[in-house]
C-alpha cells in the first residue's frame, strides 16, 4: 500500500530530487497544475502562485502537519487536508480559499493568539488580520504561570478550568545559558525544533516533546537546563523556529534593551573560516557589528544548519572581546 | 443488529430515560422521543448519529446531564495528545465555554458562547489530525442542538 504521505529519504530532505517522475495534473482554486508524482499540495500551489499560511511547514523538513494553518479542502474528503503533507492525486479538486478552509484558518490562529505570544511571529499581524482574528473573544488571558510549573508531571485527576482566564502558555523566558533563550510561553509546538535536534538534522536529540494535550511543551531530558542536556549549542533550532520563542541571546538582549533594528541590518553572505566543511553564512550586521548569523536554507552544504562555531563563534571579528569564545564554559 | 432503541431498552429494563449517549465520549445524544431508531449502521447514519464503540449509555430522568456534558469535554481535553492545534487549544476553549455557561459566568451571553462552541467545534472537526479531535464536538454538539440543554430559559 503506498502511504499518503511518501516517505521521502532523510538524505533528500530540502535536496533536489532528480529521480524521473510522473507527471500529474489537479485543479487548484480553478487553475491547472501539472507537477511530478509525489509533489505535496503545497508544492503545487507554489507552482501556481498561490500562497498557503504555515507555522510548522519548512522544506527542509519533515512535513509534521501539526499546526494546521495550512489546509486546505480536497473535494470528496470528508475532512481538510493539510496542504503540507497530502501528495497531490491525479484529478484533485482543491480549493484553498473556501468558505471551510477559511473557517478553520482564522480558528487556529485565534486559538494560537489566545494562547500563545504571537508577537515575534513575522508576518503575523498581518495574518490575523486577513483572517478577521479576534483572539480576545475566548476570555481574559491567564495570568504567567510560575517559573517551572509548566515543566513540572502534574500527577492525579482532571482539573476543571478557571472560569475567569481563557488559559494559555504563558511562562518566563528561560535563560540558563550564553548563547541562546528559551521563550516557551510563546511555542506554538511546532515541532520544527524537535526534528532540526533530532533525526532530521543534528542527532543529538536534545529536545522532544514531553506531556499531553494543552500541557505538552519542548522539554529536554527531565527538564534539565540546557548546559546539563545533551545541547550541542548548534542552534539549529533557533534557525527554524517560526516565533521566536528560541532566540540567540544577542538579540533578545539587544530587543529587551530596544536596540534590535531589523531594517538597518546589513546580509552578507561568506564562508566560514573554521573547518573545511564550507559553510555559508550568512552575517547580518548592525551598525558596523555582526548581530547574527544564519545559513541559508537553500545552501545545498547547510540546508540552513551550521554548528556552534559558525552560528555562534563569530565574535573574534570584532577585536579582543572577553565573550569571543563560544561562550558555554565546559563544552567543546 | 437491527432491534429497535425501544426494544433494547425494554430488554435492559429500563425504566426511566432522560437522554441516550450512542457509541461512546465522541458518538451523540439521543433524546428520549428517539427511541425507534433501528440499531443498524444505516439508521443511525440516517438518524444523524452513530453507533460508535456499541455502548448505548441511558441517562435516566433527574440525571445532571450538563455534568455529563462537562465531563465530556474534560474528558477530551485530558485524551487530546497535543499534537496538533485545533484539538489542543480547541478541547480546552470548549471546555472553558461550558464552564462559563453552567456557572453562569459567560462572555457576552450563553448565546454568544453557544455560536463560540459551534466554530470551536466545527474547526476541530474540519481541521484536526485524527478521529479523537475530529469528533470532540460530537456529543457536546448533541446536547446544545439535540437535548437543547443549554437553551437559554425566558
Amino acid at each position: 500500500m503506498t502511504p499518503l504521505v511518501p516517505l521521502v529519504p532523510l538524505v533528500q530532505l530540502g535536496r533536489p530530487d532528480r529521480t524521473p517522475k510522473a507527471m500529474v495534473s489537479l485543479t487548484i482554486d480553478g487553475q491547472t497544475a501539472t507537477v511530478p508524482q509525489g509533489t505535496t499540495i503545497i508544492r503545487a500551489c507554489e507552482s501556481l502562485g498561490i500562497t498557503v499560511p504555515t507555522l510548522c511547514y519548512l522544506e527542509t523538513l519533515r512535513p509534521v502537519n501539526a499546526c494546521r494553518l495550512c489546509v486546505v479542502e480536497v473535494e470528496g474528503a470528508r475532512v481538510l487536508a493539510p496542504a503540507c503533507s497530502r501528495a497531490v492525486e491525479p484529478d484533485m479538486q482543491v480549493q484553498t480559499q473556501s468558505a471551510r478552509v477559511k473557517h478553520s484558518r482564522k480558528l487556529v490562529l485565534e486559538l494560537l493568539a489566545s494562547s500563545v505570544d504571537l508577537s515575534t511571529t513575522p508576518g503575523m499581524p498581518e495574518l490575523l488580520d486577513e483572517y478577521d482574528c479576534e483572539p480576545e473573544r475566548y476570555g481574559t488571558p491567564e495570568p504567567p504561570h510560575e517559573p517551572g510549573t509548566r515543566d513540572a508531571h502534574i500527577p492525579g485527576h482532571h482539573r476543571p478550568p478557571n472560569v475567569a482566564y481563557a488559559a494559555r502558555v504563558a511562562q518566563p523566558t528561560k535563560l540558563d545559558n550564553d548563547l541562546y533563550i528559551r521563550d516557551y510561553g510563546k511555542c506554538v509546538l511546532c515541532y520544527k525544533c524537535v526534528e532540526a535536534c533530532g533525526p532530521d538534522h543534528q542527532n543529538t536529540f536534545a529536545i522532544a516533546v514531553a506531556g499531553r494535550g494543552f500541557d505538552a511543551r519542548i522539554s529536554t531530558e527531565l527538564a534539565k537546563p540546557l548546559p546539563e542536556s545533551a545541547c550541542v549549542y548548534c542552534g539549529n533550532c533557533i534557525a527554524v523556529c517560526p516565533t521566536g520563542a528560541l532566540m540567540a541571546k544577542d538579540e533578545f538582549d539587544m530587543r529587551a534593551a530596544g536596540t534590535w533594528n531589523e531594517e538597518s541590518q546589513q546580509v552578507t553572505d561568506t564562508i566560514c573560516p573554521y573547518c573545511g566543511v564550507g559553510c555559508t553564512l550568512t552575517l547580518h550586521v548592525q551598525d558596523d557589528v555582526i548581530v547574527k548569523s544564519t545559513s541559508p536554507l537553500e545552501n545545498s552544504i547547510t540546508l540552513g544548519n551550521l554548528c556552534i562555531k559558525g552560528r555562534f563563534g563569530w565574535r573574534f571579528v570584532q577585536g579582543p572581546n572577553p565573550g569571543a569564545s563560544t561562550g558555554v564554559s565546559g563544552r567543546g | 443488529m437491527g432491534t429497535n432503541l425501544r426494544d433494547l431498552l425494554a430488554m435492559a429494563g429500563t425504566e426511566s430515560v432522560s437522554a441516550i449517549l450512542m457509541g461512546g465520549a465522541a458518538g451523540t445524544f439521543l433524546r428520549a422521543d428517539e427511541l425507534d431508531m433501528q440499531l443498524t449502521l444505516e439508521a443511525s447514519r440516517a438518524a444523524d448519529t452513530t453507533l460508535g464503540s456499541g455502548v448505548v449509555m441511558v441517562f435516566a430522568e433527574g440525571a445532571d446531564l450538563r455534568d455529563v456534558v462537562l465531563r465530556i469535554a474534560g474528558f477530551f481535553r485530558d485524551e487530546s495528545c497535543g499534537q496538533c492545534v485545533p484539538c489542543r487549544v480547541g478541547t480546552v476553549r470548549q471546555e472553558e465555554a461550558l464552564h462559563r455557561i453552567v456557572k453562569g459566568a459567560t462572555i457576552g451571553g450563553t448565546s454568544r458562547e453557544l455560536a463560540l462552541l459551534d466554530e470551536v467545534g466545527v474547526a476541530m472537526r474540519d481541521a484536526s489530525i485524527c478521529g479523537l479531535g475530529q469528533t470532540a464536538y460530537a456529543a457536546v454538539e448533541s446536547a446544545i442542538k439535540r437535548l437543547r440543554l443549554f437553551e437559554v430559559v425566558a
